[in-house]
């Protein structure tokens, strides 16, 4: 610590130190719309370096005093090259114009940018949005998360199972951030959609291995996804209509050039479309379900030096069942709320500063209803959130990021209510746990030699549960020995932990380069479920004066190539992670029991591992793009109070993955993607014996998770065709022929969800036929498979 | 959970499903046990073995997952006596009638096979007592103790109609919780009159005590306070009543035993996750539990001795 502090101090001495230096700095952003370019970058040819600009498509670089020539570019973008007098500090904001809007008659040569082999990051991606536009998409429904799912590393559950796992990690080891506000569950309709209207998203970027230090609070991933700020120039708006929803985003100047509003809603009507089908006599009449989205946004230049943005997201699935003849109904809402409230500001052309204040919110509510006797569960997490992250960019060969994040924590487990008539039944009342969670961070991305790049981070991040709270200790048997009463914001608790990250990057030739990184993680809250698949009753607990935070070491190294002038890029990434701490229910727990008793009192607490190698392979250039990718990897856990503390695979162990994407463009107007993914099946417990007692059939399970059930594949293809995207008029003085881009222009998608229509296992379970007492019982095991062969089209359009 | 579940099925409106075959590992034979000591009454022990979950259990095979050839020992923590081995075949057939409905085994079972239980004809259940079992079978021993608890008895039972029923409801007890001692209880019911119309006319309606599906509770949220509880009527036959709109509930007219036993922590943690088990088994959204036994050396089932409080409600309006 000492080390480190004086390194710092020494720091800032020797930039201090320099004089003699001028700084380029200002933002980078779309001709056309004024969006923000995240990760254009600024490179200067004399000195061959260059900077890439943040997330609010800032840059900033210092270099001697002197005239450069200075190359502005962004992939998809055309170049611009200034010629630019640095003899003093310069502001100097640019616009791109896309290589497609520059017509044929241009045909700018499409380079690709070697930023896989330059930057220090490993295990990171980034993804366009348009890039998932082309690709098959499930019922029409472009879905980010679905794509993250498709690279290496990364895997799905399956059909029908929330969240998305990373390198052996679950899927509460997510920082999922949408415009920098956490998203709790992101996914609709047990995951068959994720929340994040693809219309409404600028652009994607996945962490797996080698988490900076400016992110935190969780152990495997970090998805950090931007929503587009609004044009702010013109009016335009997009819109899709398909076959389950329809979606519609409008996005303009407020004043132009200096403040812009983008709004995007989504709805699904698949069960208003059937209900016409269902006979009104029909017992379930009036069930239903449908989920919506919606995505705001506002921004305002206050002057070149501030800028403030306001963002949020809305979302809702609500399912509701009706049984007319037993008057029985059950309604089951659930859904995330975000709300950042964000301020840019430039200190300097050096210094940058973001600070944020971020409302956070999940809710899972169950009201069930029959005669007199009404029934409801509840449970959630809120959140409030401040943050301040500062870059500073004291010359080319380092960019600093130091800054503060603090959050309150509010975590209703769960509150079961019951009543009949005017009786009310005592589940424990409602139980909340309060926690303050912060961390401060520094780190410095620096080249030390022509081959040699690293990023050292430290992260000091601490969490305390507070009261009030009422412990119930336990015994043995489970009997409650004390109850301790902890007063409002009294500390139960307080867990302070370094997290230092290192990643690095040796260049070995033009083309190929090493990477390797070291991480160590804390996260402070936990997801725990009960059943064998995850849903949205999970329930989020946080680290409590029982429940210690979880903790990741993580070593991967990877060895990453391009080819062709970087039209293929390839890399293999081995890594290593070692998880403790990790939380599960104990055997037989029963979560909505909360009288004189703690929800973490039923936990049981244990370790896992996973090793496993990546490889990927991606073609951006040329009709023909896409990319494979194949994971092998091995994940285990080992609790001593789980099976009878013998290690066992991890639900979502895979010794397999593999994801083939391709997008191919056979006219201007018709562009075809396919995917083919194939997955080792999901680990899960059966039953291995039976007997009886008092004529009851009970079984005895097999080993935790030893079967598997039988492999995942599916293939997915899709055709769009676009309309005309350039009207072309004849100049009346010249006689020379334009294209001019049309007002209005849509395209037809065609998706057909698996293919050749493969039986994949969602779950299995069982059929007792006959009866015991004459001798017929029988047993069979009954795999259930979600989607046939599913065909869809959408319509989308611009203006 | 079980909702969820419901509603899953639901909305998976296109999904389809297909019979598959799971090849699992042959698991390990275990031995099952199933022994009552009750106030009163002579002590009953039924050995029999686990078999793969996916075998088909048709008469034979039930008849031969039974166990004979067990030597058990009874004790009382003063005299220690040999179990006299009994066998169906040297039963009246009333008898094997009564003996299935407390056992479970089909009465094919009892009447083609000869089917052997144990028991001691010179003890009997006294309050108080704890009794140990030791099975010696094929080598291996076998132990688990259970204790006959002093009886807590109910202030009062009644019958009372449910909602805007016209004469179907349920039966309600008070309970005076004991508070100086950790208590767990276990309801069971009767109905010890004759149906009037039907096929069945003029039988009994329940040959034995039934226990609902939750049937066991402890004291942990109700220590040393007075309440009233109700549970509905047990039953899940074939007979016209264990059907809608009748099945679970108690109707005017019905003569009720209720027996409230108490028992062990033991036999209520085996009971309470038998239980749960049954009604979960098969869910992909219950996580699997195994039956925690109150046997040593790894078998499986329960030994368990009741102390039970009887009291009859007549049901009217």
């Amino acid at each position: 610590m000492k080390n480190f502090l004086l390194y710092i101090f020494m720091f800032f001495f020797s930039v201090a130190g320099f004089n003699q230096k001028s700084t380029l700095s200002g933002s980078i952003k779309d001709a056309e719309s004024g969006e923000t370019l995240i990760g254009a970058t600024a490179y200067v040819e004399e000195l061959k370096i260059g900077v890439s600009a943040n997330i609010y498509g800032f840059y900033s670089l210092t270099v001697p005093s002197g005239n450069y020539t200075v190359k502005y570019s962004f992939v998809g973008y055309s170049d611009v090259v200034k010629k630019i007098d640095l003899t003093e500090s310069k502001k100097q904001n640019i616009e791109l114009t896309s290589s497609d809007v520059i017509i044929k008659e241009f045909k700018v040569e499409e380079e690709q940018g070697d930023n896989n082999t330059k930057s220090t990051e490993m295990g990171t991606v980034d993804l366009e949005v348009e890039q998932i536009k082309n690709l098959p998409a499930f019922m029409g429904e472009v879905d980010i998360l679905k794509t993250i799912q498709l690279l290496p590393g990364v895997q799905s559950a399956g059909e029908g199972n929330t969240g998305f796992y990373v390198r052996g990690g679950g899927p509460d080891q997510n920082l999922i951030l949408l415009d920098e506000a956490v998203v709790y569950n992101a996914a609709h309709l047990f995951g068959f959609f994720s929340v994040f209207n693809a219309d409404a998203i600028k652009n994607v970027n996945i962490i797996k291995g080698g988490m900076p230090a400016n992110y935190g609070g969780r152990l495997s991933s970090v998805l950090d996804i931007s929503m587009k700020e609004g044009n702010n120039k013109s009016f335009h708006g997009d819109g899709g209509i398909g076959i389950i929803a329809s979606r519609l985003t409008l996005e303009g100047p407020i004043q132009k050039n200096k403040s812009s509003f983008i709004v995007s809603g989504r709805r699904t009507y698949i069960s208003e479309l059937a209900q016409p089908f269902i006979k009104d006599d029909a017992p379930v009449k009036g069930s239903g379900y449908y989920f919506y989205d919606f995505n705001a946004k506002l921004n305002y230049q206050i002057s070149d030096k501030d800028r403030l943005f306001l963002s949020g997201y809305f979302g809702k699935d609500v399912f509701t069942y009706r049984q007319a003849e037993s008057d029985f109904t059950i309604n089951i809402p659930w859904g995330n709320a975000t709300g950042a409230l964000r301020w840019n500001h430039i200190f300097s052309d050096k210094l940058f500063l973001n600070t944020t204040a971020i409302y956070s919110s999940y809710d899972f509510t169950f009201e069930g209803r029959q005669d007199d006797f009404s029934f409801g569960l509840y449970s959630g997490v809120r959140d409030w959130n401040f943050k301040t992250d500062f870059s500073y960019y004291p010359n080319p060969n380092n960019t600093i990021k130091f800054g503060l994040n603090y959050t309150y924590h509010t975590f209703i487990p769960n509150n079961v209510t019951a009543t009949q008539g005017d009786t009310e039944f005592d589940f424990g009342g409602a139980v909340r746990l309060y926690a303050n969670e912060g961390a401060l961070y520094f780190l410095d991305e620096v080249k030390i030699s022509e081959l040699l790049s690293i990023n050292a981070g430290l992260r000091i991040s601490s969490f305390q549960h507070i009261g009030p709270f009422t412990r119930y200790v336990k015994d043995n048997e489970g009997n409650t020995i004390e109850e301790v009463e902890y007063k409002k914001n009294k500390s139960l608790r307080t867990y302070v932990r370094p997290e230092p990250r290192l990643t690095g990057r040796y260049t070995l030739d033009e083309n190929s380069s090493l990477k390797f990184g070291a991480t160590l993680n804390y996260q402070y809250m936990h997801l725990v479920s009960v059943g064998g698949n995850s849903l949205p009753t999970d329930l989020w607990i946080p680290s409590t004066d029982i429940v210690k935070p979880q903790r990741a070491t993580q070593f991967n190294l990877g060895y990453f190539r391009n080819f062709k002038k970087n039209m293929f890029e390839t890399s293999v990434e081995v890594y290593y992670k070692d998880l403790r701490n990790l939380v599960e229910f104990k055997d037989g727990a029963d979560p909505s029991d909360g009288v004189n008793d703690n929800i973490d009192n039923q936990l049981t607490f244990g370790k896992g591992y996973s090793y496993g190698a990546e490889l990927f392979i991606k073609k951006s250039l040329g009709k023909l793009s896409g990319w494979i990718g194949y994971t092998w990897s091995r994940t285990m856990r080992q609790f001593d109070e789980l099976n009878n503390g013998e290690e066992y695979p991890a639900k979502f162990d895979r010794r397999h993955d593999l994801s083939i994407t391709a997008a191919y463009d056979l006219t201007d107007r018709w562009t075809f993607g396919a995917i083919f993914v194939y997955a080792t099946g999901n680990s899960i417990t059966l039953p291995a014996s039976k007997y009886f007692v008092e004529g009851e059939l009970l079984v005895e399970y097999a080993p935790r998770n030893s079967y598997r059930m039988a492999a995942y594949h599916r293939a997915d293809i899709s055709a769009t065709y676009s309309g005309k995207k350039y009207k072309e008029y004849k100049d009346v003085e010249t006689g020379e022929v334009k294209k001019v881009k049309k007002k209005f222009i849509s395209s037809w998608n065609f998706s057909v969800f698996n293919l050749y229509n493969r039986k994949n296992p969602y779950f299995i379970y069982f059929d007792n036929t006959g009866n015991l007492s004459n001798g017929t019982l029988d047993v069979a095991a009954i795999q259930v498979s979600l989607f046939p062969v599913l065909p869809s089209v959408t319509w989308n359009f611009s203006f | 959970m079980r909702t969820l579940y419901i509603v899953i099925v639901l909305l998976t409106f296109v999904s389809c499903e297909k019979e598959i075959d799971v090849d699992l590992p042959r698991p390990e034979e275990k031995l099952v046990v199933e022994g009552v000591i009750e106030t009163g009454a002579f002590p009953y022990v039924v050995l029999s073995k686990s078999s793969p979950y996916f075998d088909p259990t048709d008469i034979e095979s039930v008849a031969n997952s039974y166990v004979s050839n067990a030597t058990i020992t009874i004790s009382d923590g003063t005299t220690t006596n040999t179990m006299t081995k009994l066998c169906s075949g040297g039963l009246t057939q009333p008898q094997r009638v009564q003996l299935s409905g407390v056992l479970g085994i089909p009465v094919g079972v009892l009447t083609s096979y000869n089917i052997c239980g144990f028991t001691d004809l010179t003890m009997t259940g006294e309050v108080g007592k704890t009794y140990t079992i030791s099975i010696d079978w094929e080598g291996e021993i076998y132990e688990s103790s259970t204790t006959i608890e002093q009886p807590v008895p109910l202030d009062s039972t009644w019958f009372k109609v449910f909602g805007d029923r016209d004469s179907l409801g349920f039966i309600y007890a008070y309970l005076n919780e004991p508070g100086a001692t950790q208590n767990y209880y276990r309801w069971y019911a009767k109905r010890i009159n004759s149906y009037k119309y039907g096929s069945l006319k003029g039988q009994t309606k329940d040959n034995q005590f039934n226990p609902p599906s939750s049937s066991v509770f402890d004291d942990e949220f109700v220590n040393g306070t007075s309440f009233e509880f109700g549970y509905n009527r047990p039953g899940g036959s074939e007979k016209a009543d264990d059907q809608a709109p009748e099945r679970g509930f108690f109707k005017v007219g019905d003569t009720v035993v209720v027996k409230f036993c108490s028992i062990d922590k033991g036999v209520h943690d085996f009971v309470d996750k038998a239980e749960e088990q049954i009604l979960s088994t098969g869910s992909p959204f219950a996580a699997p539990i195994n039956v925690v036994s109150n046997i040593s050396n790894g078998a499986l089932g329960l030994w368990a001795g009741y102390s039970p409080y009887f009291d009859t409600v007549v049901c009217t309006k």
